[in-house]
């Protein structure tokens, strides 16, 4: 019982930040190694006290501090945890270590702020899984922007990473500014309705406001999400943003970043806004067959490798919001399930790319060939993680995908979205044909240009060994995961689900 | 009575006085052959200036309510106050960036601290104004120091500066004058008081219409908004970094409580008078947006910051809430002190020839000033933890609160927000760039003290607003 009441929120999400204002101290001043070896320990230390969060976890956990924040809009600054928040946490903390820890080999230089601001990204994140009110939500989705800038711009491979780091902030900059007007309206109108001011994400009652209102709110917030997810009109920045940032950081916006979108979906759109969701659900599961089906093409006519995994992340964030826009238990179970499995596959692939490009300086699909007779243990990793990717079963992803698109099927909302359902799924096999080609270009065949001296190194071991590790074991029991997500709806008990 | 007086006018006796002692000063000035240092001259004068504006900070923060003095010609209002204060506080804090200006010029020092005090004279005068003619003779007091304080710095660029401020001036006081005279004509009348309770009864005529218009344009030069606003970028250009923390805070807080205190009286009964000034607001934004886009000089990059806020300002107060005024207040607090602490950093970096391009910047290897220099551009960005932040989403909180037919303008002012967004990183990154260039200076730029305070504590006050804003934001709202 003493673990459990060392438990708190706010240490869990400061705790990166103040570890990170640590490394600026003149103590680390000049020895990188004890940098990267202090770092690390963060976030192992975080890793482990958020999978405490899990073992204690009971009735979720909520944490309200300076209640006037903003007093005269009835904005309060606090924390609260339920089971989504609880496995968004503790996957972004598990990504951020991998990616940590994949990091030796990819910054040379200026380690000091590099992990310092790597902590710093951690916390933001961690704030937007865990923010109990929303204008907390709010603060954390624009911090966010400070360190990803940076971390994109300024420890990039690409030549190219300012241009497509200003690219992210400024999508994500202006989609957040649609979402403040959403979100405030949703504030002030929920506000006129129920003569009583309030901005905690749970305690939303919009019964009283009018349908028309709560759609115009609804397509707001879907703007400022669409672009994190991404919902493909607004999407172009992704690939640049993941080609040309360092592989650790492509990790982790392709397992991390990307799944705030739709959290917030699901916690706005879904929980607060359901009624109107409910005539939106069938327009945005067309966008997401098109960001399935387009995303799944452009990635085959790719042949740069960072970007075949980009739009393959593209891809797959589509069947996620399928899996919302179908509106019921299954669906949803489907979708936060795959967050988890594509945000580990995600993860891994890029780091796969990355050892790729580190070995052999190369990232054209077509020059590269043969790598598995050199490196054959990199091979066996990246087999099973594109399998996954794929669908095959006993591995995670399979369970992710076949859930969503049973969930689609099952769809009692609309007719469309079953037929949407039906629509994604050949579109598998489009995968299967992106992935099964950079597997085949890049491993099989003969060797071409690229002669690596090695095979992956211990510490990318580790790095693909868990997350392999991981993808078996979800695999073949996703109950471990689904058993937590099936709480979610026991406790929250909103309408539609 | 007379207790009252000089309730109302402690603030401006001492002010003059203090003008007065640096008079004297000026005659008696010590040589500096007989002391140790070489700008013993700067630093008195600096003293006598920060000792009196300390003094009338005091005087204005312990008088308390409302006051009314010379026939309902001076009014002094909490709202009026708090934005005095600022303007004190404005002027303290810029007086510690001026020891680089002072010290090109040792034997005129006191020179530029006599126009300094007389400008920010004519401000507290002109917010207190409750009369056309008080009003005008407010504005040329400030607008007349100022001129001689651009051409202040050496240099051909400062002189030229100095001389566009004072045509584009005359011009605006033009139609400044021009409107009053209709109104005059209309009510017989200079007061406030009386000519709003005349307009409350009768104000549909268009000769009224016209001259609220042609006195908003008049203030609204001052503020550069866009069909008047060019000279901004040449003067900017022109002058010194001190000056410019000088000209972008307080004739911008004077002028804007002005239209507050007349929109909400005299000029407040013509629906024309909110469109056009919703219009120009929207065009300012526009224009000072795309115009920064592709500067390269950092000085015109602030000027079209400052017309950019401005215009924000204008369109929070044409579209009338409950919340509009204490948002403006807000807004215009946070702007202050983030410009202010921007402009402590080009400060430090900027060179003997007054130039400072993009490519410069970076030129301070001191980590904790680019460290501060990045929290307040990317404060004028609006990113959050710092005071932007709060106030960005007071603006748009009092923007929806006015109704959803406003809906369009919020969402062109969000585009804008983007696209200005780009030329403050582009600034923040400036600061980063020359990482490998830096180590070539090895040794480690250290300003001023003072000028480094100046940009340490607008920093830190910056951040404090941007992580617990509740206070102020009550407290602006009290104001109205």
């Amino acid at each position: 019982m003493f673990l459990s009441n060392i438990l708190s929120l706010p240490i869990l999400i400061f705790l990166p930040l103040i570890l990170g204002l640590v490394i600026l101290l003149p103590i680390f001043s000049k020895n990188d190694i004890y940098i990267r070896r202090y770092a690390k320990v963060c976030f192992v230390i975080h890793l482990l006290y958020s999978l405490l969060f899990w073992m204690f976890y009971s009735n979720g956990y909520i944490t309200l501090y300076a209640p006037d924040w903003i007093k005269p809009l009835g904005v309060k600054f606090g924390f609260a945890m339920d089971e989504l928040s609880l496995l968004m946490t503790i996957l972004t903390s598990l990504i951020f270590t991998l990616g940590a820890i994949a990091s030796k080999l990819h910054i040379r230089y200026g380690q000091k702020y590099y992990y310092a601001l790597l902590l710093f990204f951690e916390t933001t994140i961690l704030g937007i899984f865990n923010a109990a009110d929303i204008f907390t939500f709010f603060l954390f989705w624009e911090l966010e922007l400070i360190p990803a800038y940076f971390l994109i711009g300024y420890w990039g491979e690409g030549a190219n990473s300012r241009k497509s780091a200003m690219k992210f902030v400024l999508y994500t900059f202006l989609g957040s500014l649609f979402m403040l007007v959403g979100l405030i309206m949703l504030h002030y109108f929920s506000y006129l309705a129920a003569n009583t001011l309030n901005g905690q994400i749970s305690m939303y009652d919009l019964s009283k406001v009018g349908v028309g209102l709560q759609i115009l709110i609804s397509m707001l917030l879907l703007i400022g999400f669409g672009v994190k997810l991404p919902i493909v009109p607004i999407h172009s920045w992704l690939p640049d943003a993941h080609t040309d940032a360092a592989t650790p950081i492509s990790m982790i916006l392709a397992g991390v970043l990307l799944k705030t979108g739709a959290y917030a979906i699901i916690r706005f759109n879904f929980q607060i806004l359901p009624e109107a969701f409910q005539y939106l659900a069938p327009i945005v599961a067309a966008f997401a067959l098109i960001n399935i089906i387009y995303a799944a093409l452009v990635a085959y006519s790719q042949t740069d490798i960072k970007r075949i995994v980009a739009y393959s992340s593209i891809s797959n964030m589509g069947l996620i919001l399928l899996g919302i826009c179908a509106m019921n238990v299954i669906g949803l179970t489907g979708s936060i399930f795959h967050m988890i499995a594509h945000g580990l596959i995600a993860a891994g692939l890029f780091m796969v790319c990355g050892i790729v490009l580190l070995r052999c300086k190369e990232r054209d699909i077509n020059k590269l060939g043969g790598l598995a007779k050199s490196m054959p243990r990199l091979f066996g990793f990246a087999t099973i993680i594109v399998l996954a990717s794929i669908g095959v079963p006993a591995l995670a992803g399979f369970v992710g995908e076949v859930i969503t698109i049973i969930g689609a099927l099952a769809s009692e909302l609309s007719d469309a979205i079953k037929f949407i359902g039906i629509f994604s799924l050949p579109v598998l096999i489009l995968s299967s044909c992106y992935l099964l080609k950079f597997l085949h270009k890049g491993f099989y065949g003969e060797e071409e240009s690229c002669k690596p001296s090695s095979d992956i190194a211990n510490h990318e071991f580790v790095v693909l060994g868990i997350i392999v590790l991981l993808l078996i074991i979800f695999g073949c029991y996703p109950a471990a995961i689904i058993n937590t997500i099936q709480n979610i709806f026991v406790t929250n008990g909103a309408v539609i689900w | 009575m007379v207790n009252d007086l000089l309730n109302i006018f402690i603030p401006h006796i001492i002010l003059i006085l203090t003008i007065i002692f640096q008079m004297i000063f000026g005659v008696l000035k010590p040589h500096s052959l007989i002391f140790r240092y070489k700008d013993i001259n700067v630093r008195i004068s600096n003293l006598i200036s920060i000792i009196g504006l300390i003094f009338a900070l005091f005087s204005e923060i312990l008088s308390s309510g409302e006051y009314i003095g010379f026939n309902y010609s001076i009014l002094v209002t909490p709202d009026v106050k708090f934005l005095s204060i600022l303007v004190f506080l404005c002027g303290i804090s810029t007086i510690f960036l001026n020891t680089k200006l002072l010290n090109s010029n040792r034997q005129c020092c006191y020179k530029y601290h006599i126009l300094f005090l007389t400008a920010i004279l004519g401000g507290i005068c002109a917010l207190s104004s409750n009369d056309f003619l008080t009003l005008f003779v407010a504005l040329e007091t400030l607008s007349f120091a100022l001129y001689f304080l651009i051409s202040f710095a050496k240099g051909y660029n400062s002189k030229e500066a100095g001389f566009k401020y004072l045509v584009s001036n005359a011009v605006s006081m033009g139609f400044l004058l021009f409107g009053v005279s209709y109104l005059l004509g209309l009510s017989s009348s200079l007061n406030y008081t009386e000519m709003t309770q005349i307009f409350e009864t009768s104000h549909s005529g268009i000769i009224y219409t016209i001259s609220a218009i042609m006195i908003f344009v008049g203030l609204a030069m001052k503020l550069a908004v866009f069909p008047f606003a060019n000279w901004v970028i040449d003067v900017y250009n022109g002058s010194e970094t001190s000056i410019i923390a000088f000209l972008s805070t307080v004739p911008k807080i004077v002028v804007i409580g002005v239209i507050i205190r007349l929109l909400n009286g005299v000029l407040g009964y013509s629906v024309e008078l909110n469109t056009v000034i919703l219009l120009m607001g929207i065009l300012t934004a526009f224009w000072a947006n795309i115009y920064a886009l592709k500067e390269n000089n950092v000085k015109k990059i602030l000027a079209c910051s400052s017309s950019a806020n401005a215009s924000y300002m204008l369109v929070i107060m044409a579209i009338t809430s409950d919340f509009s005024c204490a948002a403006v207040v807000f807004y215009i607090l946070c702007y202050v002190l983030m410009n202010i602490g921007a402009l402590a950093y080009l400060n430090i970096v900027e060179k003997t020839d007054g130039q400072l391009f993009l490519d410069n910047l970076g030129i301070s290897n001191n980590k904790l000033y680019s460290l501060c220099f990045i929290i307040c551009v990317l404060g004028l960005a609006g990113l959050p933890v710092t005071s932007g932040f709060p106030s960005k989403i007071f603006l748009v909180y009092s923007l929806i609160q006015s109704g959803l037919i406003f809906l369009p303008v919020v969402f062109i002012l969000l585009l804008l927000f983007t696209i200005a967004l780009y030329y403050y990183i582009k600034l923040a990154r400036a600061v980063l760039i020359p990482l490998k260039l830096k180590q070539l200076f090895s040794s480690k730029t250290r300003a001023n003290t003072a000028v480094e305070l100046v940009l340490v504590l607008m920093t830190i006050i910056t951040v404090l607003i941007g992580v617990m804003p509740f206070n102020l934001i009550a407290r602006s709202i009290v104001l109205f």
